[in-house]
């Protein structure tokens, strides 16, 4: 049942992106996007990492992909889709860079499951406290990776600026 | 149990296609879904090791690359107005001069 559900979100995903690439309207696109956060958010649950499928469908789908579709409803549409080029010339050197990197990709992945890595060394009772991730997660956020997570405040308070400075007419 | 191996060719799969998407695409708006596509296979491969290796530190990462991810998506978003704003188009091949 896990590895069924497994390859249909994973399906999922892979053509989702492809349709987020390939497809010529952005605003299709960016519906497929929503798509593939999803099967990725089902994909994080079947991994028993609850918090981040939460953190997923609440941050990825919700808050950053409805900035998407603002952006491109606020922009014309048609006019981009003139000049929607595909890079042609250097059509062959990228298909093939693409195909060397994932070669590379594969052949790591199928070495690491030929090693004893993927038995698990920990066990899995140390990812959950009172049978919640959750609050595992929250655990460690707060005492161990205190000094980041307050120094991410600082990241978002300088995106929030920088989002005032950018977004303000020039003509003040 | 799934093996992880799955997982990261997953992973190394979405990546790959996020990177056609930076490099075939000209419009902007589709290479920034493609590096959403990118860090997202990244936090995939994230929690993959995460599970396997029985650790909750990768995901802890995954909560700051979503973190990052978010401000650098409204960062970029908000470039692309501008850009649109200055050139009346949102094609990469416009946005050619190093200076504004």
């Amino acid at each position: 049942m896990e590895m069924f559900l497994f390859f249909f979100f994973a399906f999922l995903c892979v053509i989702s992106s492809l349709c987020v690439v390939f497809l010529k309207n952005p605003i299709k696109s960016a519906i497929s996007l929503i798509v593939n956060f999803f099967s990725m958010g089902a994909i994080y649950l079947i991994l028993n990492a609850e918090f981040i499928a939460l953190m997923q469908v609440l941050v990825y789908a919700g808050a950053i992909m409805v900035l998407f579709l603002f952006i491109i409803m606020l922009l014309d549409v048609k006019h981009t889709l003139k000049e929607e080029i595909f890079f042609k010339n250097n059509l062959y050197l990228v298909l093939s860079f693409c195909i060397v990197f994932l070669t590379i990709i594969i052949s790591v992945a199928t070495s690491l499951y030929n090693s004893g890595l993927m038995a698990g060394l920990k066990g899995l009772d140390w990812m959950f406290i009172d049978n919640s991730n959750t609050k595992a997660i929250g655990r460690i956020l707060f005492s161990k990776y205190l000094l980041p997570f307050e120094i991410t405040s600082l990241l978002l308070l300088v995106a929030a600026i920088g989002i005032i400075v950018l977004g303000k007419k020039k003509n003040t | 149990m799934i093996p992880l191996s799955y997982l990261l060719i997953l992973s190394g799969l979405l990546f790959t296609i996020g990177i056609i998407g930076v490099l075939f695409k000209r419009n902007t708006i589709i290479i920034f879904m493609s590096i959403e596509l990118m860090l997202n296979s990244a936090n995939l491969s994230f929690v993959a090791f995460s599970r396997y290796l029985g650790n909750l530190n990768g995901q802890v990462y995954v909560f700051f690359v979503m973190v990052v991810a978010a401000a650098e998506v409204v960062i970029g978003l908000a470039i692309i107005v501008n850009m649109y704003r200055h050139f009346k188009s949102i094609s990469a091949d416009r946005a050619n001069l190093l200076k504004w």
